[in-house]
């Protein structure tokens, strides 16, 4: 029987509530953000049409191209490493039993980052990498005092040192999203793997991996959203530096809009922002299409 | 399964629990040292000092930014439940035109980041009187919060059994009845874990409210902290406790929830 009732003006009811609060407050800013980007405007005279060239400004202006490279080295580390190593251990530890008090416990803290404030995982990190911090009386304690460094004020290692948090961030959901999936793989596909005199690694390409095509495919969505959206991490690690080094786009907009007030510039480079954000998101739900 | 295999796993996870924990447990343990201590995190003494985190209440006037989150986070959540259980159901429910289209249209509201709004938000606001109250923050993340929650609530109601809802509907009952009747008493559980979801979005935010609340007395928990670290970098101890302060509430609810937020997040991976 075929479900639900033909009814326009009954769902029409119950959808528009939802629909409202979503056009007013989330497109039509969106709709605007596109309109102020093609004009000149400092927030208070009166804005000056200007065509496309705040567009091709995003990607000349090293500071707003670079803001969209470092955001693409952040995707590296926030979704392809974690996505990765996560499938990688989860396989190495599928023999583990879920419901083992161990299983368990671990289960509840490494999802215990996920609901923490950015801005509190970030205060914490840059502790951590002060000149100061635990990391680098951890470097020293193993005799690799030369080393240490203050992470987050090196032109070359701060934008890595954020992109670590990221690690820190996915590694543990992306494990337990795969651990979660692994369990429910039918057993007897390993069992043909290993007749065909397969091993570990056969057993992972051919069975794991597409098999667990629907957690891959959520986990780099979520990782990936999490990367082009680095605002908090950055703002309160290094909100920028040094020398733009961690600029990310989100932050970027900010400071376009709010500290030089040009603020059509700043629309044109969040409606890219948004495309590159789309793009990916299409791209990745694309190439992961169930079969 | 090896006994060498299960005790390889055993230690890995144990690794994996002490590297998630290591930032909080150092915030925690220096937060916990005098004032005037130079340590930061790896070394630990048992003489603990709470003052910290008293001094920290006053001088970030704490109070009241929790005030101000939790009347942010507790008028969003029934509003947003509310909109979208009935957005969901319109789209499990009822076959309309452009149906799909209008689905995917509200799916696109995930991929958009807020940083893309903010500045529009920021006059649109303004121009209404609102910039600098908790509508600020309120109204762009119930219109933010709908597409997910739309998503969430349609993908549960469509893996319940179809004949309870065809043979009321037989019944002759009204769509209301049905929602009201039959698909909310047992549906409890994913609204659960949406409003779980909701708490902890809005609780967290940032970037709307740092940009469209300035007014230091009407700030949320996260803009508050960062304008404390700022104003006390020098003082560790007391960053810490500040820091600890506002994570505390987020860790215990977490513990109390962990079961719906963890079986929530596996669940929609696989929707």
């Amino acid at each position: 029987m075929k479900k639900g009732r033909n009814s326009s003006s009954e769902a029409i009811l119950f959808v528009i509530p939802a629909l409202s609060l979503y056009l007013l407050f989330v497109i039509a800013p969106w709709i605007s953000a596109i309109s102020f980007s093609f004009f000149n405007w400092d927030g208070i005279g009166s804005a000056v049409w200007n065509g496309f060239n705040n567009y091709s400004e995003v990607f000349r202006d090293p500071e707003q191209f670079n803001s969209i490279k470092h955001s693409l080295v952040l995707i590296g580390f926030f979704s392809v490493v974690p996505v990765t190593l996560g499938l990688v251990l989860a396989h190495l530890i599928s023999n583990l039993e879920t419901t083992s008090l161990i299983g368990r416990m671990s289960r509840v803290v490494i999802f215990l980052p996920q609901v923490l404030p950015l801005i509190a995982v970030g205060i914490a990190w840059k502790l951590i990498y002060s000149s100061q911090g635990v990391l680098n009386q951890f470097l020293e304690n193993v005799g690799l005092g030369a080393s240490t460094r203050g992470w987050l004020g090196d032109f070359n290692f701060a934008l890595p040192a954020i992109g670590f948090v990221g690690i820190w961030l996915g590694t543990g959901l992306c494990l337990l999203l795969f651990n979660s999936g692994i369990q429910k793989i039918d057993q007897h596909l390993y069992e043909a793997v290993q007749l065909d005199g397969g091993g570990r690694i056969r057993a992972f390409t051919s069975v794991t991996v597409p098999s667990l095509r629907p957690e891959i495919r959520f986990a780099s969505t979520i990782t990936m959203i999490a990367a082009l959206s680095g605002f908090d991490l950055v703002y309160v690690m290094t909100n920028g530096g040094p020398g733009g080094a961690t600029l990310v786009p989100g932050l970027e907009v900010f400071r376009l809009a709010f500290s030089y007030n040009r603020f059509g510039q700043a629309c044109a480079l969040a409606v890219v922002l948004s495309l590159i954000t789309f793009l990916f998101i299409l791209l990745i739900n694309r190439v992961l299409k169930d079969n | 399964m090896t006994k060498y295999e299960s005790a390889f796993s055993k230690t890995f996870l144990i690794f994996m629990v002490a590297f998630t924990i290591l930032p909080i447990f150092a915030i925690l343990n220096i937060s916990l040292q005098p004032a005037d201590a130079l340590s930061t995190g790896l070394s630990f003494s048992w003489d603990l000092n709470f003052q910290n985190y008293v001094d920290a209440w006053s001088m970030g006037n704490f109070g009241r930014l929790f005030i101000n989150s939790l009347g942010i986070s507790l008028t969003i959540i029934p509003l947003a439940i509310f909109f979208a259980i009935l957005g969901g159901f319109g789209f499990y429910f009822f076959n309309f035109r452009n149906k799909k289209y209008l689905f995917n249209f509200f799916l696109l509201g995930m991929t958009l980041p807020y940083e893309a709004i903010v500045i529009p938000l920021y006059y649109g606001l303004n121009s209404v009187g609102l910039l600098n109250t908790s509508w600020a923050v309120i109204f762009p993340l119930l219109g933010g919060f709908m597409p997910f929650g739309i998503f969430w609530l349609r993908s549960y109601f469509s893996s319940l059994p179809n004949e309870l809802a065809e043979a009321a509907s037989i019944d002759g009952a009204t769509s209301l009845q049905i929602l009201m009747k039959i698909i909310l008493p047992i549906s409890k559980s994913a609204i659960v874990s949406l409003a779980i979801f909701y708490y902890i979005w809005s609780w967290n935010h940032f970037i709307l409210s740092m940009i469209l609340i300035q007014d230091a007395t009407r700030r949320t928990v996260t803009t508050g902290l960062t304008a404390f670290v700022n104003q006390y970098s020098q003082n560790l101890p007391l960053l810490c406790a500040g820091t600890m302060t506002v994570i505390a509430p987020t860790i215990l609810f977490f513990i109390l929830f962990q079961k719906h937020i963890v079986k929530g997040i596996l669940d929609g991976a696989v929707k």
